[in-house]
C-alpha cells in the first residue's frame, strides 16, 4: 500500500465528516417535521402535495398502516418501471429504436430498481430508451431512497417518542425525503457533474472513424446468446477488427447525480462509473465517492440529534468507520501486491512515478489502484453498487472485502436509512447481548428491548443470510444456474455467491463474468431483492411501533452507556461475528479456495 | 408473459403483507 493510498482515505473520510455534520442538521429537521433552514419556500409546494394526496403532516400512521402505505407504494412503482419498459419501443424520447425489454428482464430490473438495489442484467447503452432511464429508472432512483430515509426516521422516532401510538407518516417522511434532501441535492450535484464533462443530452449516438482500428478478443455467444464454452470449460474467444465506434449520449449528468446521492449504483452505461461520460475527472470519481457516504453519513447525525443526545450518533458513526478503515486498508494492500503470475515472468509491478504498480487488470488507468479499490470498499460498504473498477479482476483477497461488506448486511454506512435503520437493529442486538452478560433488561436511548424486539431483530438480520446461501446453494445445484458462469472452478462459486449477496443486500454491483440476464437469475435475484429489503424493513417497523410504545426511562447508576468506546467496540464485534459467523464457510469455498491456489503454486 | 411477470410483483406484495400481519401476530403493538 502506498502513502498516497493511506492520504487519499483521510482526505476522503476528513472531507466526508465535514459535509455529513451540516447535512445532519437538515436532515433531523426533515425528520422532526420542523422548518429546512434555506428551503423554506418549498413549504408550500409540500402542503400542496399533502393537498393533493389527501393526507395532512400530522396523520399519525400505526406500524401496520405505515407498512401497508409503504408497500403499496413500492408495489405500483414496480407495476410503473415495468410497464414503461415493455411498451418503450412505442414511447418518445428513443432516438435509437430501442426495442421494447423482454418481460423476464423488465421484471428482473422493475425489483431492482424499486428495491434500492439497482443490479442491471441488461446494458443501458444498449436495451434502455432515454425515457425508461430518466422517468422509470431515474424516479425510482429518488423514491427508493426516500423510502430508505422514512423507514429509518420511523424507527428513530420509535426510540425518541414516549408512549406514542404513531410512527409518523410514510406520505410525509418520503415526500419531505424527497423535496428537501434528494432533489436539492441532486440537482446541485448535476451540475457539477456537468461542469466536470458528464453529458447531458437527448441526442441519437454518434458514429465516429476510430484514427487506428482495434483488434482484440471477446468470448464468442451460442444462438441461446450464452458463451459458448470448449471441451475443457473454458470461454471459446474470437477475435475481431473495429473501424468506427458509436458514442452513446443521453442524460446521463442527472441520473448519475442520484445514482450515487441514494446509494442506488445503476449506471446510464454498461460501464458505469468507469465510463468517462458518467465519471469524467479524478476530482469528480472522488466527489461521486463522498456523495456515497454523504447521506448516511448525516443520518448518524440527524440520529443523535432526534434522539437528544448527538454522542448516540457518533457512536453509530464511530463504528461504521472503523469497520469501513479496516476494510479499505485491506482492499489497499491486496490490490497493490503484486500478482505471483506476472512476477514470475519478471513483470515489474512496483509502484513509481510512471506506474501504479500492482493489479491493475480491470481498473481504469485514470483512477490508479487507490481510487478503484477505495471506491470499490465505499460503494459496497454503502449498499450502492456502481463501479469504477470490475470487482472480479481484482486479487482474491482484494475481492473477497468487498463482498464480505456487502455480507454485513449493508450497515456500514450502508444505503440512504438503510445503513442506519440496519445498524441499529445490530445496536439492538449489541445491548441484548450486553443485557445477558450482566443480568439486566437490555435497554437502548431509554426503551426497554423485550422479547418481541429481539423476535423482530432476529428476522430483521436472518433474512438476507437466508437469501443470499440458499438462493447460491439453489443456483450451484441447478444446471440454469451454472451456465452462466464465465469462470469455472473457486471463482464461479465467487461469481454466483456475489451476485446473490448483491441483490438480498440490496446492493446492485456485480462481480462480472456472470451472465445473470437470463430467466433464470432474472426471477431468482428479483426475489432476493424483493424480499432482502422489504422482509427486512416490515420486522423494523415492528420493532418501531413496539418501541414508540413504550415508557421512555431516565438512565441511571445501572445502565449501560451506549455512547462509549465500549459500546462501539462491542457493536463492531457483533457485526463483524454475525456477518463471519453466516458467511464463512460460503467464503472458504470461493475467494479464500482461490487465494490459497493461486500464491501456493 | 406480461401477465405472469405482473402478477408475480402483486404476489411479492401480497406476500410481505402476509409476513407482516404474521409479525403482527408475534406480539407487536399498533
Amino acid at each position: 500500500m502506498t502513502s498516497q493510498s493511506l492520504l487519499l482515505l483521510a482526505a476522503f473520510l476528513a472531507a466526508l465528516l465535514v459535509l455529513a455534520y451540516p447535512l445532519g442538521i437538515v436532515l433531523a429537521r426533515v425528520g422532526d417535521g420542523g422548518a429546512v433552514p434555506g428551503l423554506g419556500w418549498l413549504a408550500r409546494l409540500e402542503r400542496l402535495l399533502y393537498r393533493m394526496a389527501g393526507t395532512g403532516a400530522d396523520d399519525g400512521m400505526g406500524w401496520k398502516r405505515y407498512a401497508v402505505a409503504l408497500l403499496s407504494f413500492n408495489v405500483l412503482g414496480a407495476l410503473f418501471v415495468y410497464l414503461v419498459q415493455r411498451v418503450q419501443g412505442w414511447l418518445p424520447l428513443n432516438p435509437q429504436a430501442m426495442p421494447n425489454i423482454a418481460p423476464d428482464s423488465a421484471f428482473n430490473t422493475a425489483v431492482s430498481f424499486v428495491s434500492n438495489t439497482n443490479w442491471q442484467g441488461y446494458s443501458g447503452e444498449q436495451a434502455m430508451s432515454y425515457l425508461s432511464q430518466a422517468l422509470a429508472l431515474t424516479g425510482q432512483n429518488f423514491f427508493s431512497a426516500a423510502t430508505g430515509m422514512a423507514v429509518a426516521f420511523a424507527l428513530v422516532r420509535g426510540f425518541s417518542a414516549r408512549s406514542a401510538k404513531v410512527i409518523g407518516n410514510f406520505w410525509v417522511d418520503i415526500t419531505r425525503s424527497t423535496l428537501y434532501v434528494l432533489l436539492p441535492l441532486s440537482l446541485l450535484f448535476a451540475v457539477f457533474l456537468m461542469g466536470q464533462g458528464a453529458i447531458q443530452n437527448f441526442s441519437a449516438y454518434k458514429d465516429v472513424t476510430l484514427l487506428d482500428p482495434v483488434t482484440y478478443s471477446q468470448p464468442k455467444n451460442g444462438a441461446d446468446g450464452q458463451p459458448l464454452k470448449d471441451d475443457k470449460g473454458q470461454p471459446v474467444m474470437e477475435t475481431l477488427t473495429a473501424t468506427t465506434q458509436t458514442i452513446a449520449m443521453g442524460p446521463v449528468a442527472s441520473q448519475e447525480a442520484i445514482k450515487m446521492l441514494g446509494t442506488n449504483g445503476g449506471g446510464f452505461f454498461n460501464a458505469n462509473s468507469a465510463h468517462p461520460y458518467e465519471n469524467p475527472t479524478p476530482l469528480a470519481n472522488f466527489m461521486q465517492m463522498l456523495s456515497i457516504f454523504l447521506i448516511p453519513a448525516g443520518l448518524c447525525f440527524a440520529f443523535g440529534r432526534m434522539v437528544g443526545d448527538l454522542r448516540q450518533g457518533w457512536a453509530v458513526l464511530g463504528a461504521m468507520t472503523l469497520i469501513f478503515v479496516v476494510c479499505t486498508v485491506f482492499v489497499l494492500g491486496a490490490e497493490q501486491q503484486a500478482h505471483p503470475a506476472l512476477h514470475a515472468m519478471g513483470v515489474d509491478q512496483t509502484a513509481s512515478a510512471l506506474q501504479p504498480g500492482g493489479n491493475m487488470e480491470g481498473k481504469e488507468a485514470r483512477f490508479g489502484i487507490s481510487a478503484s479499490a477505495l471506491f470499490a470498499a465505499v460503494t459496497t460498504a454503502a449498499s450502492c453498487g456502481a463501479v469504477n473498477a470490475m470487482h472480479d479482476s481484482f486479487m482474491p483477497a482484494g475481492g473477497m472485502i468487498p463482498l464480505l461488506l456487502i455480507q454485513f448486511g449493508e450497515v456500514i454506512f450502508g444505503g440512504v436509512g438503510s445503513g442506519l435503520y440496519g445498524m441499529l437493529v445490530f445496536a439492538i442486538m449489541a445491548v441484548f447481548i450486553a443485557g445477558l452478560m450482566i443480568g439486566r433488561t437490555p435497554e437502548y436511548l431509554g426503551k426497554k428491548i423485550q422479547a418481541y424486539e429481539m423476535k423482530m431483530t432476529s428476522i430483521a438480520i436472518l433474512v438476507t443470510p437466508l437469501l443470499v446461501l440458499a438462493g447460491t446453494a439453489v443456483a450451484v445445484m441447478l444446471d440454469a444456474g451454472k451456465a452462466g458462469i464465465a469462470n469455472p472452478g473457486a471463482h464461479g462459486f465467487s461469481e454466483i455467491l456475489y451476485a446473490f449477496s448483491s441483490a438480498a443486500n440490496n446492493n446492485g454491483s456485480a462481480f462480472a463474468g456472470l451472465s445473470a440476464n437470463t430467466p433464470f437469475y432474472n426471477g431468482m435475484l428479483a426475489v432476493a431483492m424483493w424480499f432482502g429489503r422489504f422482509a427486512m424493513i416490515v420486522p423494523i417497523l415492528a420493532v418501531a411501533g413496539s418501541l414508540a410504545g413504550k415508557q421512555r426511562l431516565e438512565a441511571n447508576a445501572g445502565t449501560m452507556p451506549t455512547h462509549g468506546p465500549m459500546f462501539v467496540s462491542l457493536l463492531v464485534g457483533v457485526v463483524v461475528l454475525v456477518g463471519v459467523l453466516n458467511y464463512v464457510p460460503a467464503l472458504a469455498l470461493g475467494p479464500v479456495v482461490e487465494h490459497l491456489q493461486l500464491f501456493t503454486k | 408473459m406480461d401477465i405472469v411477470f405482473i402478477g408475480a410483483i402483486v404476489a411479492f406484495f401480497a406476500v410481505t403483507c402476509a409476513f407482516a400481519a404474521a409479525c403482527d401476530l408475534l406480539g407487536g403493538r399498533s
